[in-house]
């Protein structure tokens, strides 16, 4: 960021929190005067149509290849997979270098990091035999988590930390069952993890896609961390406490969407509490009853909590 | 790089938490398996063709093998026509599979002796579950998936089968994707001549 950009969002932060303006104001303020500007109607159908005709040609293109997948032999098979994930991929690095092209790189990106593992998942499939899943996907996913973080220190974009993201999890996971781990403590540890690295990227430029794996690593670690301690007393008994301090962070890390993961999983982990110890009871509908209390009175404290979040 | 480190600790925090556990159980089972010896005794178990057992009975007679064919009443789709034998070696790693099948013009009902295979005819078993090493034959007991990825739809249990002993396994080798172990039934362990 040069000089008179830093300079400039300096200012810009100084006002803000002089008259108590939020990022969201500031958004919401740019997208309703978006339309005054002069040749917004011309962008946006420019946009609406570059967009549909680009689904239209990678639609298109993946019928095609369908259609005739029986026909092709192996090398065909992983050319037509690989290749255009990997021309996609050397189109999107040219095409951030050249300020005209400047909105084509993402679209350009999420072609490769899709189509590059599909194509590497149909190289392993056509030339090595086994049924080691586990391996193959560290084959394929160690190799991208790799390539995504040496493009992110050249193109610094948001899109690619959201893949190295992505790829470097699926790898961990792979090696994580491949040396025997139980899925439910590797849901736990990676979701924990998750968070972690989430939080980092919620105070840098490259937010955008924190929200998304803020709901995801969370609800990755409360299904890991539940299915460990659940049926085990008086262990389960720790599962309110964690949801308690899941909420509560949710608040440091200012994120709503953790916020509601949290919530869902307080009401989740509730509900086993009423279903494991309370069923039974003659009790069990005054605990339903309670619980109904206890879920209004959760949700208006998330939304008090929700409203501290700016 | 300290700096580095002071600007970017949680996301570090974040990347080495599943780094240093995956190095942790690395390290573990690269010491207890050092302090077990790896099996030495061969192992005979049989495969349905595609899931049931029933008609096929397998026995250790004497040390030898007896195979024997019995339909009862069931429906056809309950019945496994082929089944196969096999041999694992984990001292060389070779397996042995032979395929056996329903005998011709079989009577339903009739309980007929099958021909054992002249590599399995050969072999002199024990029936014990544990080898005389130690070891036993089990499914391996973990699972790839999670509650987390059953949401999703995702559920991948594993179907290896594996020689255990003292927390240390060594699975059956991987035979390609077309070949996955399915209800195996242990026979015996072959005995050292």
């Amino acid at each position: 960021m040069n000089n008179d950009k830093q300079s400039a969002l300096n200012e810009i932060i100084g006002i803000a929190e002089k008259y108590d303006i939020t990022a969201d104001d500031i958004t919401a303020r740019m997208i309703k005067d978006a339309p005054e500007k002069e040749g917004y109607k011309t962008r946006l159908f420019k946009t609406i149509f570059s967009y549909l005709g680009g689904l239209f040609i990678f639609s298109g293109l993946c019928t095609l290849v369908s259609m005739f997948w029986d026909d092709y032999n192996s090398a065909t098979r992983v050319l037509v997979t690989f290749g255009p994930g990997l021309i996609a991929l050397i189109l999107a690095v040219a095409a951030d270098k050249d300020a005209r092209y400047e909105k084509a790189v993402t679209p350009l990106l999420l072609i490769a990091a899709f189509l590059q593992p599909t194509g590497l998942f149909v190289l392993l499939s056509e030339y090595f035999d086994g049924n080691d899943k586990a391996l193959a996907a560290m084959i394929v996913f160690g190799p991208l988590t790799v390539q995504m973080s040496l493009l992110f220190s050249k193109m610094k974009r948001a899109s690619l930390v959201f893949f190295w993201t992505l790829f470097g999890f699926a790898f961990f996971w792979a090696l994580m069952d491949k040396i025997g781990l139980d899925g439910d403590l590797i849901a736990m540890i990676l979701g924990l993890s998750g968070l972690l690295v989430s939080y980092h990227f919620n105070r840098t430029p490259y937010r955008s896609f924190v929200p998304f794996t803020y709901f995801v690593f969370a609800g990755s670690f409360a299904c890991g961390i539940f299915a460990l301690l659940e049926n085990a007393p008086p262990l389960d008994f720790l599962l309110i406490g964690i949801a308690a301090g899941m909420i509560y962070v949710s608040v440091l890390a200012q994120s709503r969407s953790f916020l509601v993961a949290s919530v869902i999983t307080m009401l989740g982990y509730l509900g086993y509490f009423t279903s494991e110890y309370f069923a039974d009871m003659v009790s069990w509908p005054i605990a339903i009853i309670m619980m109904g209390f206890v879920m209004l009175g959760l949700s208006r404290y998330a939304l008090k909590l929700g409203a501290e979040i700016k | 790089m300290k700096a580095f480190l002071k600007e970017n600790f949680v996301l570090v925090l974040g990347i080495s938490l599943p780094l240093i556990l995956v190095i942790a159980v690395i390290a573990l089972q690269s010491i207890i398996r050092s302090s077990v010896e790896p099996p030495q005794y061969g192992i005979v178990f049989a495969e349905p063709e595609t899931y049931y057992m029933q008609p096929w009975a397998f026995e250790v007679k004497n040390k030898k093998l007896v195979i024997t064919y019995q339909e009862d009443n069931r429906p056809d789709h309950y019945i496994d026509v082929s089944v196969w034998l096999q041999h694992y070696d984990p001292v060389s790693g070779k397996m042995e599979r032979v395929r056996i099948n329903k005998p011709d013009n079989y009577n339903e009902g009739e309980e007929v002796t099958i021909t054992v295979p002249q590599h399995f005819a050969d072999l002199s078993l024990s029936d014990k579950n544990k080898s005389p090493d130690g070891y036993t034959f089990s499914r391996a007991s973990h699972s790839s998936s999670s509650i987390f990825t059953d949401i999703f739809g995702y559920n991948s249990r594993k179907r290896d089968y594996r020689l255990h002993k003292n927390g240390v396994s060594f699975n059956l080798p991987d035979r390609g994707h077309k070949y996955r172990y399915e209800n195996a039934v242990f026979i015996g362990w072959v005995e050292h001549e």
